[in-house]
């Protein structure tokens, strides 16, 4: 299967974007049959490279060799001509078109040869036989805006399967998929592979790879690390080839006795929200808050934050009764929320560092003018202590990696000289190095004497990093833990709210 | 409870049609004659065809501020160059040829050159009423052509002219937007760009291309309107986008997304008719008319805005 020459192959790929060098000389050969994995952190230039490949960008220097002849891809509808398709990471949909429409978007059967006329029935028909392989049955006419994101993304490998691809292109396909439909899609992987189809797959999940990678290659920082069959290498050889560095520790922490109270909640009550919260962070202190989404988390530190009114219950902050009214006034108590939401919330994109940095603390900034030299010199304390890897601190930070805005937002909270933090999905989004950093970062924190509250989906982060951790099912707290008690299963259960009765779940 | 329910489909469009309906019978009298009732399909015909044009141009996230002066300037040229002794059938092409045009100036501006549609369509919209005005004076045109007039006077197979043409062109638009790629574009152009531009599309010309279509249908409308005066007039047509605007928003379509078609803005463009006719009929001054349309239009946005959201919310969770 792994012989036999290689279908495509590129070599020398460049690709620059204003300010980056998105790929550097990239190579790599995929041949017919195999599942080729390309693996790498965000911003690696996995996804560039499959966009060249799909004709959705150019690259500016390299080599395309299509069954040894060099060829040039230079629209999607080339890249469809040598049987090049794929599914890309974002959302190629129209909402408002049906999903037969959406599959058959710019190829739709036509009634007579030559007229533009659409073969409506056609095209139902045979979306419907190409759901079904699937095991997917909706109804063809609807629009896909009210189809769930799991059967969205079924369309979306339909779409590129009905094409007959001979390289077919899945950049991380799998994100929002469910166990089922992932296990339909790895069986309808092995046949198309037995049909001699070549398929590159991009993804980070190390359980994915070992189930379905035949060879995987490694990119780091738009550059080529190594091509490696999958069989011969191991979990921590693979991440070290993506960070470029040994990670000893995912979960860097250094647990010490907790201080004083820093925070405690009591009957919280939101509106459609969180139910009778009680929950208490002392100094030196990482609580993690837990439960599915939906459970109330981000509604519950919103209503902490002073974002939303809670309709009743009573929040002491180092003692002192507050009820919040309004985010400013919790930050002068010393709280900080870096939000789920960075991009919405957490940052104003089209400004410099320098600008987001002192967004929470302007009041102590301001005197008569600001003085732009001091805010330059603050922030660049910032970049360095934090290790944000910007070129300036002007930069925008809407060009920032994730990883990387995350801290913009986290020296936004250390200026205001906060104490209190709320972390909502902290790691969310960013790669195996920064969420390191990330960590690092929140450990040193509470080291110093801070408490943070901290929301998270996975499950490891939670138990690697916590002190202490709440779990939240239905808008009420259900269950807590000290992290020496709490392991995968138990929590994992109440989060589902097994074994919880209504009434006392409170 | 399946009577209700059935009744709760209905769009609140159509009520407020009824409502209307039922409050000029009380009050005008003369409203429920046959020759009135033609008299508001008559009306209603020319607004539909541009209203077509303006739904699609909406649904790829667009809009056209311009259609209204070029619909005048287009009279004013067809009108002008009959003067000067042109046959009416070059005169018509002629006209229509320029409006197409300027609209798919419009379009290319808005395509290729990236500016915002209400800048791009009302800067050139301004060009095309100055060159108008430049062209007469100011003046009014006057048209003796009678084959022109018939445009709008005559009828064919027992049809008003307006109603055969409005007829013709739904029919074309319909079979566009819903029968080939044409349409798909539209949708797709409002609703996820990108996903067009990976599949092979070029968007570009796919945008332009739906901008000239519009121009070219208020490139019709202009036309029998010209006729329907028995002139040219530059001015004659200048609040006409606010109709078309309306007409469409009132028939469901949103200004995102790519959602909703041209079927309904039929509904639309009925309810403004009837509205208006109904305020002529009533003998309400044209002074208080301007406020009344405009207010009983933001009512039945608002109103379907709400009703759709109620309708639309449980199948969106």
């Amino acid at each position: 299967m792994l012989d036999g020459e290689p279908i495509i192959q590129v070599k020398g790929i460049v690709k620059d974007f204003p300010g980056v060098r998105a790929l550097d000389n990239v190579s790599l050969d995929i041949r017919p049959g195999e599942v080729h994995v390309l693996m790498g952190e965000n911003g690696a230039g996995k996804s560039t490279l499959a966009k060249i490949l799909m004709g959705v960008i150019t690259p500016d220097a390299g080599e395309i060799i299509y069954k040894g002849k060099s060829i040039q891809i230079r629209t999607p509808l080339e890249a469809q001509s040598y049987g090049i398709g794929g599914v890309h990471q974002e959302f190629m949909l129209v909402p408002w078109l049906n999903v037969a429409q959406n599959i058959f978007i710019n190829r739709e059967p036509k009634r007579w040869k030559g007229l533009p006329f659409i073969d409506h029935r056609r095209m139902h028909e045979e979306s419907a036989k190409a759901l079904a392989k699937f095991g997917i049955s909706v109804d063809t006419r609807q629009p896909v805006k009210y189809l769930g994101t799991a059967v969205q993304q079924m369309i979306e490998i339909c779409k590129v399967l009905t094409t007959g691809p001979k390289v077919l292109i899945l950049d991380e396909p799998t994100a929002v998929l469910t166990e089922r439909e992932v296990e339909k899609l790895f069986q309808y992987i092995k046949v198309l592979q037995s049909q001699g189809v070549a398929i590159i797959y991009i993804s980070h999940r190390l359980a994915e790879i070992r189930r379905i990678g035949d060879r995987v290659t490694v990119l780091r920082d738009g550059k080529y690390v190594g091509t490696v069959p999958v069989r011969e290498v191991t979990d921590d050889t693979l991440v070290q080839m993506m960070v470029g560095r040994n990670i000893t520790q995912m979960y860097p922490r250094h647990r010490r006795a907790s201080g004083p109270e820093l925070l405690r909640v009591k009957g919280l009550c939101v509106k459609d929200g969180p139910q009778e919260v009680d929950l208490v962070v002392h100094e030196g202190e990482i609580v993690g808050l837990v439960g599915l989404v939906g459970a109330g988390r981000t509604e519950l530190a919103r209503a902490i934050f002073g974002i939303d009114r809670p309709v009743k219950g009573e929040i002491t902050v180092k003692g002192k009764p507050v009820w919040p009214k309004s985010p400013q006034q919790m930050i002068r108590y010393g709280l900080g929320l870096l939000p789920e939401d960075r991009k919405r919330y957490g940052l104003a994109l089209n400004m410099p560092v320098t600008k987001n940095v002192i967004m929470a603390s302007l009041r102590r900034h301001f005197r008569f003018m600001i003085d732009s030299q001091k805010i330059e010199k603050l922030s660049n304390n910032y970049i360095n202590e934090l290790r944000i890897a910007t070129p300036s601190a002007y930069r925008l930070v809407r060009y920032l990696s994730g990883g990387n805005q995350q801290k913009v937002v986290l020296a936004k909270w250390l200026d205001t000289e906060s104490k209190l933090f709320i972390f909502d999905e902290p790691t969310r989004g960013i790669d195996v190095g920064a969420k390191v950093e990330v960590h690092a970062l929140m450990d040193k924190l509470v080291q110093e004497g801070a408490g943070i509250l901290m929301i998270s989906s996975e499950l490891p982060e939670v138990l690697g990093m916590s002190d202490r951790i709440y779990v939240m099912f239905r808008g009420r707290i259900i269950g807590h833990f000290r992290y020496d008690e709490a392991d995968q299963e138990k929590i994992g259960a109440l989060m589902l709210g097994i074994g919880v009765k209504e009434a006392d779940a409170s | 409870m399946p009577a209700k329910s059935a009744l709760w489909k209905i769009p609140p469009v159509i009520w407020i049609i009824a409502l209307l309906c039922v409050l000029y019978g009380l009050f005008a009298p003369g409203f429920f004659t046959f020759r009135n009732l033609q008299n508001i399909i008559v009306q209603a015909s020319p607004l539909l065809i541009v209203a077509l044009g303006m739904t699609m141009v909406i649904l790829t996230e667009g809009i056209d501020l311009s259609v209204g002066l070029t619909m005048g300037v287009i009279g004013v040229f067809c009108a002008f160059l009959m003067k000067t002794g042109y046959p009416m059938g070059l005169a018509v092409l002629l006209g229509l040829s320029a409006g197409t045009f300027f609209v798919f100036l419009n379009g290319l501006l808005v395509s290729t050159a990236k500016l915002p549609p209400f800048i791009a369509t009302l800067g050139l919209g301004s060009m095309v009423f100055g060159f108008g005005l430049v062209l007469t004076g100011g003046e009014s045109v006057p048209i003796s052509n009678s084959a022109f007039r018939f445009l709008h006077d005559g009828t064919i197979i027992g049809l008003p002219m307006p109603i055969f043409l409005a007829v013709v062109v739904f029919g074309f638009a319909w079979i566009l937007m819903y029968h080939t790629p044409f349409g798909r574009n539209v949708i797709a152009l409002g609703g996820n760009p990108e996903a067009l531009r990976v599949a092979g599309v070029n968007i570009e010309r796919a945008q332009t291309l739906v901008y000239t279509l519009a121009g070219f249908l208020a490139g019709i409308t202009g036309i029998i309107i010209a006729a329907r005066t028995a002139s040219g007039y530059a001015a004659a047509t200048y609040d006409w986008e606010f109709d078309a605007i309306g007409a469409t928003i009132i028939g469901g379509t949103s200004f995102e997304e790519g959602q909703g078609g041209i079927g309904k803005t039929i509904l639309g463009v009925l309810l403004i008719s009837v509205l208006r006719n109904g305020l002529n009929v009533a003998g309400v001054s044209n002074k208080y008319q301007f406020a009344f349309i405009g207010l009983v239009v933001l009512v039945a946005i608002i109103i379907d805005v709400k009703f759709r959201q109620a309708t639309e919310g449980g199948a969106e969770a």
